[in-house]
């Protein structure tokens, strides 16, 4: 009843006309940077934070998280139609979206993700406005060993459910590592790989790679093989899922966001781990894991879902303890500074009107965006047909832009150029980027935590197996491997990673 | 206000005429502010009040341009190598003097290749410890920490806070762990869970966290008290002289600019630091204004850089 009557106050204050504007103006910047590849709502959040000093504190948070949510949802598009991850946190999605957009299934593709985008935020929207705190204070339960026996299982999974050679699988997990720990290390300051250029003090960053690994590498392998077929673009179809489409789609929306939810809560989790989390269980639960990186529905459906849902949730740590746990909601902390509120438990007790009424926004956000997104997706699978000589210039045009705009330099588009021969090369000898990715991204902070819990436990391993969550997470990473040791489970593997 | 700017853009150029042509007013065009911290963050707001409000009072155009990496050293070497025509000029603290301890190979000279004009404020750091914690004063966690015989941790993430912690800890002789983190708000999250004993914070992020009872503040960085937070005393007011080690934000210019541009800009920055408005503005952001006069800052910078070589020699800090 009390929640009842709190939502009440908060959509009293979300859908006044002036902050449903704020709303709608968050909303389409948010999708607009969101297609737009390189160019983030970290970006855009900071460009605009200057702006917000003026406006309401209320109408100011509504259209800044409205950007970060819109751009969720503008970056499958992208990822779908281009195979370039428009936001980060849609990598993922570039794997099956772009096979499905290959089959002329890009409408039904765009479709599911906007539809699994909206439930998801819906069911994360509910999950602050009910559990809040009690989300919060699990959170807080993860600390630095929690966390590394969390990435050591995430990598371990990656192993087990990698497709084709496993040897590749490890080959690229490895050297994503690798790459993953360039800069900085964190206890001792030990600069390493940077060869004493000051850009990599900080490590490599994660948007230049991601679009030359990806869009670029994408365009080379074209290119290349455009005097043999595709003579035409890829073929367009209709925008309605088919029913079998749905059928999948459904329980991996529902996992997605499960996984989303829980995963957004955690400090440094967010919206890119989510989407890989959510993509690895449905390769894992599926009766035939052979169909991921070939269009497969669920690698569309669950990432996208899980990505939202994360989106979401990350503003539970903020909203409830003041601790910012992504780089976005880091801003979002900023941006109520300014206004001269204080982050954390203090918002709910004493300016509830602005808790609930951003929470209330999140839930008219996320309609305002499946109603723009929808009717949108016949312009968008238009794209298709654009000659693919005209389309692909200005990729590489927007992608530099993108790549410059991060830090003023000319650097990361260098560096980007790299990735994209680098993913050519892969793609050339056969070897998947996505393991490449999910050890760019685990292993840093995998390491991380090693490091700092080795170094709280004074050297002491036994840190990792004391702790009750880490302990279940350790042994669920077992019971993995066991998968791949028993000899009744490896046949149905051998199934699974057959080559095509 | 744009009848505002005209009229002194109006007035600038009268004067321009009249002192003929060699002597236009300065700024006649755009003049880039590099600034090495992300947008968004603290220091980007800080540059970008005094960015909005040296428009204000020189009648020009002023951008702030973020050339983020290095812990700020890609934006003053962009700096130090631009044109010293005073409308390229850099924002930056005085940690930035302490870089080449910390880095080798560094492109350019801080001390050298680019020249101090203005200060305008000093962003102190707070010593945070778990509301848990039996220690209600510095003094008391000093005992604390020497009861547990050389199993006390803290965390930290920047130089500055390592720095801080090394100083309160060699003074204080105990004997602790030193924990790394990426950013400073996982730190503090962790002397809340009592992972940690203390760790150095930025005033305004751990007055928020005190606030909700999350951490206790037993100390501030700064000289004298800050004003944000008059009833938490100061580590040098304790004893524990902190030297140079503060961050002090001012302008920067490079090597070799003119005197006459150098001087307005530091005329115009005291000015914007004396406005009541820019005073409430710090003192939000958890800062403590800090003109100068001239050379003020120079001199600041020149401490910093001394405090810096101590301080990495005490905290074992290998040049990267």
């Amino acid at each position: 009843m009390e929640l009842l009557q709190n939502l009440a106050l908060g959509f009293g204050g979300a859908v006044s006309p002036i902050n449903l504007l704020f709303c709608l103006f968050g909303c389409l910047i948010g999708t607009l940077i969101g297609v737009l590849p390189g160019i983030g709502p970290i970006a855009t959040i900071a460009m605009l934070l200057p702006i917000t000093f003026g406006l309401s504190p209320l109408g100011a948070l509504i259209m800044l998280a409205g950007i970060y949510y819109g751009a969720q949802y503008g970056g499958s598009t992208t990822a779908i139609l281009l195979k370039l991850p428009g936001e980060s946190s849609s990598v993922v999605t570039c794997i099956d979206g772009y096979e499905m957009a290959q089959k002329g299934r890009a409408g039904a593709a765009l479709t599911i993700a906007a539809v699994g985008s909206f439930f998801a935020g819906t069911v994360g929207t509910l999950l602050i406005a009910g559990f809040a705190p009690i989300l919060a204070s699990f959170a807080e339960k993860f600390r630095s060993p929690e966390y590394f026996s969390l990435m050591l299982f995430g990598l371990i999974a990656a192993v087990v459910l990698a497709q084709g050679s496993i040897i590749k699988a490890i080959g690229m997990i490895v050297l994503g590592l690798l790459l993953g720990l360039t800069g900085t290390e964190s206890q001792s300051g030990t600069a390493r790989f940077t060869f004493g250029v000051p850009e990599l003090y900080d490590g490599i960053d994660f948007v230049p790679l991601a679009m030359g690994l990806f869009g670029f590498a994408e365009i080379m392998t074209n290119l290349d093989r455009r005097g043999r077929d595709r003579a035409t673009a890829a073929p367009v179809g209709g925008m309605m899922p088919t029913r079998e489409e749905i059928r999948r789609s459904i329980p991996a929306i529902l996992r997605g966001t499960f996984i989303g939810s829980l995963l957004g809560i955690l400090p440094g989790g967010g919206a890119v781990l989510s989407a890989f989390a959510a993509y690895t269980l449905e390769k894992k639960i599926a009766k035939d894991p052979s169909i991921f990186g070939r269009g497969a529905v669920e690698g569309v459906a669950a990432p996208e879902s899980a990505n939202n849902a994360g989106a979401q949730t990350s503003f539970i740590p903020l909203l409830t303890l003041g601790i910012p746990s992504t780089p976005v909601m880091a801003l979002m902390m900023g941006a109520m500074t300014i206004q001269g509120i204080a982050p954390g438990s203090a918002i709910l007790t004493e300016r509830p009107e602005l808790f609930w009424g951003m929470i209330a926004s999140m839930w008219v956000g996320n309609l305002m965006l499946v109603i723009i997104n929808l009717p949108l997706i016949g312009i968008w699978i238009k794209l298709l047909q654009v000659p693919y000589r005209l389309l692909f210039p200005c990729i590489l045009v927007l992608c530099c832009v993108g790549a410059y705009s991060i830090s003023s330099s000319t650097f990361l588009v260098m560096m980007m150029a790299g990735f994209a021969l680098l993913g050519y090369v892969f793609a050339k000898i056969g070897c998947e980027g996505a393991p490449f990715l999910l050890g760019f991204v685990l292993g840093p902070l995998m390491e991380e935590n090693f490091r700092r819990s080795m170094v709280l436990s004074f050297g002491d391993p036994v840190i990792f197996v004391q702790r009750p969550i880490s302990l279940t997470i350790l042994l669920a990473a077992v019971a993995l491997i066991l998968l791949i040791v028993i000899p009744q489970f490896r046949s149905t593997r051998e199934v699974a990673f057959q080559d095509p | 206000m744009r009848k505002s700017v005209l009229s002194i853009v109006g007035a600038g150029l009268a004067l321009a005429i009249a002192a003929g042509p060699a002597l236009a007013e300065y700024p006649e065009k755009p003049v880039r502010i590099m600034l090495g911290f992300a947008a968004g963050g603290g220091a980007d707001l800080l540059a970008r009040w005094y960015a909005d409000k040296l428009q204000l009072v020189s009648g020009g155009t002023f951008i702030v341009e973020n050339k983020v990496g290095a812990s700020g050293n890609l934006a003053a070497d962009a700096t130090a190598k631009a044109r010293p025509d005073g409308y390229t000029i850099l924002f930056t603290s005085s940690v930035a003097a302490g870089n080449p301890y910390v880095y080798k190979n560094l492109p350019f000279d801080v001390l050298k290749d680019l020249v101090p004009i203005m200060s305008f404020a000093e962003t102190p750091f707070v010593l945070t410890v778990a509301p848990t914690n039996p220690a209600k004063s510095v003094a008391e966690l000093t005992a604390f920490l020497k009861g547990k015989n050389g199993k006390g941790t803290y965390g930290w993430a920047t130089t500055v806070t390592l720095a801080n912690a090394t100083i309160y800890t060699s003074k204080a002789g105990i004997d602790v762990t030193p924990v790394g983190y990426k950013v400073t708000g996982n730190a503090v999250s962790d002397v809340t869970a009592g992972q940690i004993d203390f760790a150095f914070a930025d005033t305004i992020f751990a007055s928020g966290q005190a606030r909700q009872g999350r951490v206790k503040l037993l100390a501030v960085t700064s000289e004298t008290r800050t004003l944000g937070m008059p009833e938490i005393p100061s580590m040098p007011e304790l004893g524990f002289a902190t030297g140079g080690t503060t961050p002090l934000w001012g302008v920067w210019a490079p090597t070799g600019a003119p005197q006459e541009i150098l001087d307005k800009l530091s005329k115009w920055v005291n000015e914007i630091t004396a406005m009541p408005a820019t005073r409430e503005f710090l003192i939000s952001q958890g800062a403590n204004p800090a003109p100068g006069t001239p050379g003020s800052f120079k001199r600041k910078i020149d401490e910093a850089a001394k405090s810096w070589e101590e301080v990495t020699k005490l905290a074992k800090i290998e040049p990267q």
